[in-house]
């Protein structure tokens, strides 16, 4: 793993390891010394062992998680109008299985949290080693459902972009502005029909896409035929006005859910995120520098010193005082002992 | 480019030296950094808290602090290959301590340490932990792109106490080689050497030409890189070119902030009196700071004036917000994004206040300074002295009224040293020198320095007078030759006493408003040696190309350099580095110059560096 290292780093391993095997007596001179197994057997070890192999598997979970994100920034982010209804089934399934992730995620650091707090009520270099891990975790989480977060956002406002041109392709706009997929679903009939009814423009679009039809209604095909001529477009589309009219309702149903839905899991994961927005407001401040914990700590170390010296001085004036106490006890009892007996 | 190369090598280092974080397909695992206090100052102005902690960096240790065992994770070390970290290494892996140990040495650790750390590791037989090891050529502390610091402390005493042993000057000179060459490789480049004959940047000079020829036949690979490219000048300068920068008052901001607040690895750290008593704060003044990298030059009264504007600019924008929240809601989904947006903006307004609190405080603090010790007076009477200007009646009359009681005792006594270094302008007549000297003596203070700088002017005069008679006997009484000298005698007798540029004349009537745009002899041998044309500076440095060998020497380019690198033999300060950096600025050309020195040091740091010599 050290093949070559860049410039300002030399690497001296395979130097290292000669020399240790040279110096090493016996029989196992020749080759290099295999990494022993580790000869502890501290009953801290197993628990310790769990804890990072627990922290080990939620940060390999939560690079999963984020690389689902990715392909679903991905697949959100493409605005065609016509790859939508087969995106949509992709995206609604990695938005329930990212959303689960988080979820469970969250659960697991916070069992996590809970156990590293129960198992460790000490303050040691373990326990903030333990807390240190499981704060990167919940940043690292936090990252991944502020992403989330975005990737829904930008999806419904896509959503509502593509209601809002699909109403302005309408022949008489219905209600005017920003409407809900709710109303669009709620008006059937000619409406529905307008909007699975995009100028040819927007056809070229997609005859030249080189994902192929991607449209699934069984109308496609006539409307892409027609592509060619422009002209012909009103009358293909009345003669497949009634074959179309069930199905576009059915799809904008379906959209109205996926809308729905978006904007639910929006909520959910407001609250989730709301556990770790003081978290990241910690982290987004991590400008410390390295030194000043050190000197910090430095200054505690010597205010420390100073306390003991304190209680030394302390100490032994007492003890001053003391063989003061011994000393006039001892005279009285020469006094006595000379004197009376 | 020097910081970013130290940075990146750095962050490998802390990556335990796998493929970087862009292949990888898994999340790095959590570690622990060990490290001395030497490589904690090279860490500090590198990465925060926060940058260790995206590295997977749980807890940072100091090596010899007290720490406890977690058998279940690996550590980075990263040390000076010494006896003694050496022997807690040992330890370390004997306690099992940890579960892998990465060893990281800067600068490279001899055969000697390897052999003695794999003896140790034997012995507890926890040699196979020991999973690396890498000589780290990072033995130097990087302020900024381009200035660098080789953090040695003590080093001007070991150079130039007269009492000082060989073997003190022959380890301070060989820890400037390493430090050097270890920034060397770092940039990548080998360097031409240049550098004046007669003191320790000769010495310095000679073996690092030597050490980098070395290298270069025993690790071609350290320099296989950047090596090919475009091949920098390394001018190799000694402190006593330029004494004055390291006394004088200065203006601009970064300067000021050394000079008052004693700015430490690009830390500023202020007490403010607060209701629950003086309480310190810190700030941290990094490149990233655009306030900051953009005012480090500037002078002291815009500082003040563009913090003034960041601040109402802030305010306006806070108003904006606030006001954006009272327009009546006409689209619900309309004010919810703006919602969002404003929500978005705010953690960035929150950053620019921290940046204007800070420049704020520390712009109080130093006016503060400025206007209880009356430094624009010192600043300006101190520039006009260096420049050479005969001063006016106006200015006479200041500076003796400085020299009896302006500032502080450590000003007058900076102000006097100028005064001697700079007697040529008759400023101040000998009686009134004499008089001020008394009054520091009366005041208790510590006049070694004084006593210092005439002992070295007595060695200048001497050295120039031996200088002239061989001289006159090498090359005889031609035309370049008496040129040659008389500049060679200005540059000794008068440090910067010839740098009376055209400049003078026009800032003469501005000169309390801007920062010192003078050359100075650094940058005037600097702009010299990067034309590279043959010159009388041309001729009074040496020449060392480390990639000629003995036996063949491929004869000298003519072209002009457009890389550089100065360092400084000796303490350097923001000062200098500015006047270095302003000479950039003024080149055209894309020219890139770094500056380096052995230390940073305070003018009071100098004085009191100076006094352990005398």
């Amino acid at each position: 793993m050290l093949a070559a290292l860049p410039p300002p780093a030399v690497d001296r391993t395979q130097e290292f390891h000669r020399l240790v095997s040279e110096l090493q007596p016996g029989p196992s001179s020749q080759q290099p010394p295999p990494p022993p197994p580790p000869v502890d057997s501290r009953p801290s070890r197993s628990a310790a062992s769990e804890f990072s192999a627990t922290a080990a598997q939620i940060g390999a979970d939560i690079y999963a998680c984020a690389e689902r994100l990715g392909k679903l920034t991905r697949l959100a982010q493409s605005r065609s109008l016509f790859d939508e209804a087969a995106q949509a089934n992709e995206i609604n399934e990695l938005t329930l299985v990212i959303k689960e992730d988080i979820t469970q995620l969250n659960a697991k650091i916070g069992q996590l949290q809970a156990h590293q707090a129960h198992a460790r009520s000490q303050r040691d270099q373990r326990a903030s080693h333990s807390s240190n891990v499981v704060d990167s975790l919940k940043a690292a989480l936090a990252d991944t459902t502020i992403g989330f977060k975005d990737v829904l956002q930008t999806r419904s406002h896509n959503m509502k972009l593509l209601q809002e041109r699909r109403q302005q392709f309408k022949s008489e706009p219905c209600g005017g502005g920003v409407s809900s997929s709710m109303h669009a679903v709620a008006t059937p009939g000619f409406d529905s029909f307008s909007d699975a009814a995009p100028p040819a423009s927007i056809f070229e679009c997609v005859s030249t896409d080189g994902a192929g039809p991607s449209w699934a209604s069984p109308g496609a095909k006539p409307r892409r035929s027609a592509n060619g001529a422009g002209s012909g477009e009103v009358v293909i589309e009345m003669e497949q006005l009634q074959t179309q009219q069930l199905v576009p309702a059915e799809y904008l149903e379906q959209r109205a859910q996926a809308v729905d839905s978006v904007t639910r899991t929006i909520a959910e994961l407001g609250s989730i995120y709301q556990q770790l927005a003081t978290l990241v407001a910690e982290q987004g401040t991590m400008l410390q520098r390295i030194d000043v914990n050190v000197e910090d700590s430095l200054a505690s170390v010597e205010a420390g010193h100073e306390e003991l010296q304190k209680f030394w001085r302390g100490l032994s004036s007492n003890r001053g005082l003391m063989v003061r106490v011994f000393a006039i006890l001892l005279f009285f009892v020469v006094l006595w002992g000379a004197f009376l007996a | 480019m020097l910081r970013t190369e130290q940075l990146r090598a750095v962050e490998r280092m802390l990556d335990l030296h796998l493929p970087s974080s862009a292949e990888r397909s898994y999340a790095p695992p959590w570690k622990v950094l060990v490290y001395d206090a030497r490589c904690r100052e090279i860490l500090s102005p590198l990465l925060t808290l926060g940058d260790l902690r995206k590295r997977g960096i749980t807890l940072h240790l100091l090596l010899d602090s007290a720490r406890d065992p977690l058998p279940d994770v690996p550590a980075v070390y990263f040390v000076a290959p010494s006896a003694a970290n050496l022997r807690l290494i040992g330890a370390d892996v004997a306690r099992r301590l940890y579960e892998a140990y990465h060893l990281n040495f800067t600068p490279s650790a001899p055969r000697a340490a390897l052999e003695e750390l794999a003896a140790l590791t034997l012995q507890s037989g926890g040699a196979g932990h020991v999973r690396s090891v890498v000589d780290q050529l990072l033995d130097f502390v990087a302020l900024d792109e381009d200035f660098f610091s080789l953090a040695l402390r003590g080093d001007f005493a070991a150079l130039h106490a007269p009492r000082s042993t060989d073997a003190a000057v022959e380890a301070a000179v060989e820890r400037m080689v390493e430090g050097l060459f270890c920034a060397l490789v770092t940039l990548g480049a080998v360097p031409i050497l240049r550098f004046r004959r007669g003191g320790a940047a000769q010495m310095v000079g000679e073996r690092l030409g030597a050490r980098l020829h070395e290298q270069l036949r025993e690790h071609p690979a350290l320099f296989a890189e950047g090596g090919a490219l475009v091949r920098p000048l390394l001018l190799l300068a000694d402190r006593s070119l330029d004494v004055a920068a390291m006394l004088q008052h200065s203006w601009s901001y970064a300067a000021l902030c050394h000079d008052l607040l004693d700015m430490h690895l690009n830390k500023v750290s202020i007490v403010e009196k607060t209701d629950q008593g003086p309480r310190q704060r810190t700030y941290d003044l990094q490149r990233s700071d655009s306030f900051w990298s953009e005012h480090m030059g500037a002078a002291f009264q815009l500082v003040a004036a563009d913090v003034d504007k960041e601040l109402s600019e802030y305010r306006a924008a806070m108003d904006e917000i606030n006001r954006g929240g009272k327009q009546e809601v006409t689209d619900v989904n309309e004010t919810t994004r703006a919602l969002a947006s404003t929500l978005d903006a705010l953690p960035e307004l929150q950053e620019k206040k921290r940046v204007i609190d800070a420049h704020m405080n520390i712009a109080t603090e130093l006016l503060g300074h400025i206007k209880s010790r009356s430094l624009d007076s010192y600043y300006a009477i101190e520039e006009g002295l260096i420049d050479g200007r005969s001063l006016s009646k106006e200015d006479k009359a200041t500076l003796v009224q400085l020299l009896e009681g302006g500032g502080t005792a450590e000003d007058r006594l900076r102000l006097l040293l100028l005064l001697h270094l700079h007697p040529d302008g008759h400023a101040v007549s000998k009686e009134e020198m004499q008089k001020a000297e008394a009054a520091l003596q009366a005041a208790g203070t510590d006049l070694r320095p004084l006593a210092w700088l005439r002992g070295v002017q007595q060695i200048n005069e001497m050295q120039v007078s031996a200088l002239q008679s061989q001289r006159s006997a090498e090359v005889g009484a031609g035309g370049l030759g008496v040129f040659s000298k008389a500049m060679k005698l200005a540059d000794h007798v008068g440090v910067g006493s010839n740098a009376r540029w055209v400049t003078s004349a026009l800032a003469a009537g501005v000169k309390q408003l801007l920062p010192s745009r003078r050359a100075t002899p650094l940058t005037r041998a600097l702009a010299a040696l990067m034309e590279n044309k043959p010159s009388a500076d041309d001729d009074a440095y040496a020449w060392i190309d480390p990639k000629a060998s003995a036996s063949h020497a491929p004869p000298r380019s003519r072209a002009p350099f457009t890389q550089a690198v100065v360092f400084v033999a000796g303490p350097g300060n923001y000062l200098e580095y500015l006047s270095v950096r302003h000479q950039l600025a003024a080149a055209a050309g894309g020219k890139k110059i770094a500056y380096g020195c052995a230390e940073v040091l305070t003018p009071r740091q100098f004085l009191d560096a100076v006094a352990q010599c005398a």
